[in-house]
C-alpha cells in the first residue's frame, strides 16, 4: 500500500523517531559518564548519532534517520586512582569520554528539533483536515 | 457549461496557491527533519512568481487563464548556504518554525476563500435558497 | 387688438408664454407616466452594484494568491461585501416573486 498521500507526515515523523534515537543515546552518555567496566571490556565510549537524509529510489527525500551509530573515539579521561579496582599499571584509570555539560547541550538541541517535529506533524495534519473541509461547503 | 467552476479564474488562481503551498509544507517538513543532518541543504518554493506571471500574462478567454493557472508549477529551490561548523547543516530552526507559521496562515486563508466561493455557487444555483 | 391707454413700447416687453403651459393637452401627458424609475431598472442597478462588487473581490483573490496583498482585511472585507450584496439581491428577488405569486392567487 502506497502511503505517497502522507509524505509531509512520513518525513516528520522520520524527524520524531531520529531524534528520539538521539535523545537516547545521550541519555545513555550520561548515564555511563563514570562508567569504567563495561561488558565487552575497558571504559564506556561516547556514543554519537550520524544522522542522514533518506531519500527513495527515486531521488525523493522521505525524511531522516540515524544512518549509524559511532563511537566517539576521542581520548579517554584519565585520572589517578591507584586503588580503583580498574586502574592500570601506572595507577591511571581510564574514565569515559563523556562531558555532561556538552551532553546536556546535545539534549537541548535534540530536544528543541524533536518538538519541531512534532509541530510540524500537528501542522501537516491539520492542513489536511481543512482542506477535507470544503467538501461540506 | 456543466464544469459550473471551469471558468472561474479567482478559484483556479487559489488552487494554484494552494497546491504551492502544500508543497511549501512538505519542504519545510523536510528541512525540520534534517535540522541536526551535517551538509543539508535547505529547500523552498518560490510560489508566487509563476502564479502572478501567469495572471497578468495576456489570454484569449477565461478559459485560458483557467488553463494557464492549471498548469502553474512553483519553482523549487535549493539553498546552498551552509553554516561554518561542520557537523551543522544549512538550516536554521527558528527561520524554519516561522516559515512553518506563515505557510500555515496562508494556507488557511486559502482555503477559506475557496470554501466560501463554492458556497456561493451553490447557493446561486439553488437560487438563494440554501 | 390693443387696448386704449397702452404705450406702444409696453407691449414689447412682454414675454412670450410658453405654448405648452397654456395648451389643454399638457397635463395629461404627465399622468401617463410612472412616479421615479421602474422596478426593473432599479434591480437592474442593483446586480450592476452586485457585479461590481464581485469583479472587486475576485481581482483581490487573485492578488492574494499571487503574493501581493500586504493586508489581508481588505481581501475580507471585499469577498463579505460582495457576498453580502449578492445575497441580499437573492433575497429581494425571492420575496418578489412570493409577493407576485401570493397576488396572482388571490381571487378577485
Amino acid at each position: 500500500m502506497s502511503d505517497e498521500l502522507f509524505d509531509g507526515l512520513n518525513i516528520a515523523a522520520s524527524g520524531l523517531t531520529a531524534h528520539r534515537q538521539w535523545m537516547d543515546l545521550i541519555a545513555g552518555n550520561i548515564a555511563n559518564a563514570n562508567t569504567t567496566r563495561t561488558p565487552e571490556g575497558g571504559p564506556f565510549r561516547r556514543q554519537l548519532a550520524v544522522f542522514m537524509e533518506m531519500t527513495d529510489d527515486s531521488g525523493r527525500s522521505r525524511g531522516v534517520k540515524v544512518q549509524q551509530q559511532i563511537e566517539d573515539d576521542s581520548e579517554l579521561r584519565k585520572v589517578y586512582e591507584p586503588q580503583h579496582p580498574d586502574a592500570d599499571a601506572e595507577g591511571y584509570v581510564s574514565y569515559p569520554n563523556v562531558n555532561v555539560v556538552a551532553e546536556m547541550v546535545d539534549l537541548i538541541a535534540a530536544s528543541r528539533a524533536y518538538e519541531a517535529n512534532a509541530t510540524t506533524l500537528e501542522a501537516l495534519k491539520s492542513n489536511f483536515m481543512r482542506a477535507l473541509q470544503t467538501l461540506q461547503a | 457549461m456543466v464544469d459550473v467552476l471551469g471558468r472561474d479564474v479567482t478559484l483556479a488562481a487559489l488552487a494554484a496557491s494552494q497546491s504551492a503551498l502544500d508543497r511549501r509544507l512538505e519542504l519545510l517538513a523536510q528541512n525540520i527533519a534534517n535540522v541536526n543532518t551535517p551538509g543539508y541543504k535547505r529547500r523552498d518554493v518560490d510560489f508566487t512568481a509563476e502564479l502572478a506571471a501567469a495572471l497578468d500574462a495576456p489570454a484569449d478567454s477565461r478559459g485560458e487563464r483557467v488553463s494557464n493557472l492549471g498548469q502553474v508549477v512553483a519553482r523549487e529551490i535549493v539553498e546552498e548556504q551552509l553554516f561554518l561548523r561542520p557537523d551543522l547543516g544549512g538550516v536554521d530552526l527558528d527561520r524554519e518554525m516561522a516559515e512553518l507559521a506563515k505557510t500555515q496562515l496562508r494556507l488557511a486563508a486559502t482555503n477559506q476563500l475557496l470554501y466560501k466561493k463554492i458556497r456561493q455557487y451553490r447557493s446561486v444555483i439553488k437560487e438563494g435558497r440554501i | 387688438m390693443m387696448e386704449g391707454g397702452i404705450k406702444p413700447m409696453d407691449w414689447r416687453f412682454q414675454p412670450i408664454e410658453p405654448i405648452s403651459e397654456l395648451s389643454p393637452q399638457a397635463p395629461q401627458q404627465k399622468q401617463t407616466e410612472a412616479d421615479g424609475p421602474s422596478f426593473v431598472e432599479m434591480l437592474r442597478g442593483q446586480l450592476d452594484q452586485v457585479i461590481d462588487l464581485q469583479n472587486d473581490a475576485e481581482r483581490l483573490q487573485q492578488e492574494l494568491a499571487a503574493g501581493r496583498i500586504d493586508d489581508i482585511n481588505q481581501v475580507i472585507l471585499a469577498v463579505q461585501k460582495a457576498d453580502l450584496a449578492l445575497t441580499f439581491t437573492l433575497e429581494l428577488r425571492n420575496k418578489v416573486i412570493e409577493a407576485y405569486q401570493e397576488i396572482s392567487r388571490m381571487q378577485i
